[in-house]
Order: structure tokens, then C-alpha cells, then sequence
């Protein structure tokens, strides 16, 4: 062992307050004598205190390392991004939600036979091409919007046609009296054939007829009807929509 | 339970100073002032890494200022904290010297309002280079050094730790060690200057 390491080692053990009493006094004697032994007695004390920083640099490292591996540190700017973006799709989520529910009771809530029948009817208008020479008293009064009258004419006619059974039920739509319109746009439909001129027209009113008239089951039926005959007159009336919204309103 | 626990400014000081008490001291700083601190760094050009870092730093330098009585008390821990985490990341900036602007921010920074934080701010570069000096030793030095002298374990603990005959080789390889790191620190006059400067603290 030479001199310099048995110095250090010396020194080392009055660091580390190894040394006896006697060799306490006897190395602060030449410390007290000797220049370069307190100077390497200065850098082995910052040696150790690096030594110490070092190890407390390691132990904070290690812990931050498990902490991040755990989750328990995610970065600041990472999770308020997670953050964010998830507390903006939860928000939007939820309107989109809260919307579609909303909406969907709202329409539940305010869905009747009343509102799809009034969304829906549209008074028949005669048109002008149908032959002025034929025309009954009951088509008479119809094209004047004269619906009591068009009904007084069906009533005091002895005889009628399809036509007639047709206007009056539309007659009777437009004076609120559903029972009458059903009664005779069902004559109407039932006496139409393939070449009646009011065939689509009777079958459509009529439904819209049952619709007034709360009989849905029936209406829903006609509808379904048209809404598959890609040929119908009314068929672009009766959408998806209508009838997912019909069907709710039946038992 | 250690997760979801409360410590009193007072409560985590005598946590800091017991050796055992360490890890549950840091993990509760992280708990309680990574965000807070982190935030700061973020809103003042620095990115996710370098919040991080310095809240890293900030635990570091904190708990050494606590084991050598620097932290006096006289504000409360989050607000030191606050204020070391803004003065080293400052002092970062300044340091990276990015651009005028981030210089003129620096230079209308608040001053240092805590001697202790002032002189870590003084010493810090000097502290950067403590790790490098342990990072020449080699790994069984690093270990039986950092055994000893930070985790304050006996021979026979470091002992049953490495593969050696007994104590007395340990020991020597422990003033090996010592011998090793003071030549390092006495080969470089500016190192031992900077190093001084960064760890005199008895």
C-alpha cells in the first residue's frame, strides 16, 4: 500500500467518522500541517456530496420512470390533449345524443292521428281536362268548393257513380265528418277498377280518411300499399318517415 | 393507501429527512405539484420533455436544499416549489438563449425571491456536471458509493449486494472508489471550482 492510498484511505475514514479519537487528533495534526492533505481532503468531501446528489438523482429518476409507467404521471400537455379531445367527444356525444333523444320524444310525445293527417292532406282539386259535358251536380258544386252543397246534390241525387262517392267523401273530409268520408270514399275504392279515373285518388283519401278517423291499423295498411307501388300517383307522398311514424301511432 | 394520503408541509419535510420516508415523500410531490409546475414550463415555451425535466430537477434540488437545512420554511412548499421550478426553467432559457424574445422574457423576470433558490440557480450548472463525474466510475463504484454514502448502508448490506470475499475487500474498493473520483474532481481546477460552487452546502 503506498503512501498516497493509505492517505486517502486515511481520509476517507475521517469522512466517514470511522477513526478513533487517537486518530482524529492525529490526522487533524496534518491536516493542520499540510496543505494537500486538506485539499484532498476537500475534493473527497465534494466527492462524496456528488456521490449523495448523485444517488438522490437516481432515486427521483427511478421513481419518475415507475410513476409514468403506472400512469400516474402522464404529461401535462399529452393528457390535457386526451383530455380535451375525450371531454369534447363526450360533449358532443351527449348533444348528438341528447338531440336525437329529444327530438325522438318530441315527436313521440307530440305524434297524433291529428298532426300526420293534417302534414299529409291536401284538398282534391278537379281537375279542368275531366269532361265539362258529363259533369253532375255533385262535381258542380265540388269544383265551387261548395262542399255542403256537394253533399245536398249527393243526397238528392237518385242514383250515383264513383265519382260521386269520391267528391262526397272528400266533401265530407273537408266538413270534419270522418265517418261519412270513410263510408263513402270505401264505396269510392271498392267500385274503382284498374280503369277508374279516381283509382290512386280513392285508395290514398281513403286511407287518409281511416287516418282522421282513428281507425290507424286500416290507414296504415293502404299506405304501406302505396308505398310499395313505385306506380302509384301517391307513392312519393307516403315515405319511410310517414309510415315509421304512423306505425307508432297504432296499437 | 401511500396513493390517495395527505401530508402537511411539516409532515413531508420530516418524510424527506427520514431516509426511508423518500419515495413516498417524491411520489407525493409528483401527486400534488407535477401538474401545477409542469403547466408552468408548457405555457412558457417549453414542451412536454422539458416539464418533466425540470419538475424532476425541482424534486431533486428541493430535497437536497431539505437535507442540508436550506429550506427555511418561510413560505409553503408548493409556493417554493413554484417559485424553484420557475427560476430553473428561466434560467434554462436562458442558458438554450433561443431567441431575443425568450431573452427579453427572461430578463423581465421576477428575481429570485428565496436566497437558497438564488444560490441553487447559481450552482446549477455545477450540479450538472456531478453527474457526469459519477458516470466515469465504473458501475461497481457507482454502486458501492451510492450504497454507502445515499442509502447509508452498512458493509455487510453492500456486502450481501455484490459478489466480494467479504467487508474488508469492499471497503477497499470503497476508498478505491473515493481515490478514483477525487483524482477526477483534482485533474479538472474549473470542475473543482464548479464543483464547490454546486455541493457546498456544509
Amino acid at each position: 500500500m503506498n503512501n498516497e492510498f493509505y492517505n486517502t484511505e486515511l481520509l476517507v475514514r475521517y469522512l466517514d467518522k470511522e477513526l478513533t479519537a487517537e486518530e482524529i487528533i492525529a490526522v487533524e495534526q496534518r491536516l493542520a500541517a499540510e496543505q494537500g492533505l486538506r485539499e484532498e481532503l476537500e475534493r473527497l468531501k465534494l466527492a462524496r456530496e456528488a456521490v449523495r446528489l448523485y444517488g438522490l438523482k437516481q432515486q427521483v429518476g427511478k421513481i419518475h420512470t415507475q410513476m409514468r409507467g403506472t400512469g400516474s404521471v402522464i404529461p401535462i400537455s399529452r393528457r390535457n390533449n386526451i383530455q380535451t379531445i375525450s371531454r369534447w367527444t363526450m360533449r358532443i356525444a351527449a348533444i348528438v345524443v341528447l338531440a336525437v333523444l329529444g327530438i325522438g320524444v318530441y315527436q313521440y310525445s307530440t305524434l297524433s292521428n291529428e298532426k300526420l293527417f293534417a302534414e299529409q292532406y291536401q284538398p282534391y282539386e278537379i281537375r279542368a281536362s275531366r269532361g265539362a259535358e258529363t259533369e253532375s251536380l255533385v262535381e258542380a258544386a265540388y269544383k265551387k268548393k261548395d262542399f255542403p252543397g256537394v253533399i245536398a246534390a249527393f243526397n238528392n241525387s237518385p242514383t250515383h257513380v264513383t265519382a260521386d262517392y269520391f267528391l262526397v267523401g272528400q266533401a265530407y273530409l273537408q266538413q270534419n265528418n270522418a265517418k261519412e268520408a270513410v263510408s263513402n270514399l270505401e264505396l269510392a275504392n271498392a267500385s274503382a277498377d284498374t280503369s277508374h279515373l279516381y283509382k290512386d285518388e280513392s285508395e290514398y283519401y281513403l286511407a287518409l280518411a281511416y287516418l282522421k278517423d282513428k281507425q290507424t291499423d286500416k290507414a296504415l295498411r293502404i299506405f304501406r300499399k302505396i308505398h310499395s307501388d313505385p306506380d302509384h300517383t301517391f307513392r312519393d307522398k307516403v315515405n319511410r318517415w310517414f309510415l315509421r311514424r304512423l306505425s307508432l301511432t297504432s296499437d | 393507501m401511500e396513493e390517495s394520503k395527505h401530508y402537511s408541509d411539516q409532515e413531508l419535510l420530516e418524510l424527506l429527512k427520514s431516509g426511508d420516508g423518500i419515495d413516498a415523500a417524491v411520489r407525493y410531490l409528483y401527486r400534488s405539484h407535477f401538474d401545477f409546475l409542469g403547466i408552468y414550463v408548457q405555457q412558457h415555451s417549453g414542451s412536454v420533455q422539458d416539464a418533466e425535466d425540470v419538475f424532476q430537477e425541482v424534486v431533486v434540488a428541493f430535497i437536497d436544499l431539505v437535507h442540508h437545512n436550506k429550506f427555511r420554511g418561510e413560505s409553503s412548499i408548493k409556493t417554493f416549489l413554484f417559485a424553484l421550478n420557475r427560476n430553473i426553467w428561466l434560467n434554462e432559457l436562458k442558458k438554450r438563449q433561443r431567441s431575443a424574445i425568450r431573452e427579453m422574457k427572461f430578463e423581465n423576470a421576477k428575481p429570485v425571491e428565496d436566497e437558497a433558490i438564488s444560490e441553487y440557480i447559481v450552482a446549477r450548472e455545477g450540479r450538472q456536471l456531478v453527474m457526469d463525474l459519477v458516470n466515469k466510475l465504473g458501475t461497481t463504484c457507482q454502486q458501492i458509493l451510492v450504497a454507502f454514502y445515499y442509502q447509508n448502508l452498512s458493509m455487510s448490506e453492500i456486502l450481501s449486494q455484490l459478489n466480494y470475499e467479504n467487508e474488508q475487500v469492499v471497503r477497499n474498493k470503497k476508498y478505491k472508489c473515493m481515490k478514483k473520483l477525487e483524482e477526477l474532481i483534482a485533474a479538472d481546477p474549473i470542475l473543482a471550482k464548479n464543483l464547490k460552487t454546486a455541493l457546498q452546502y456544509e
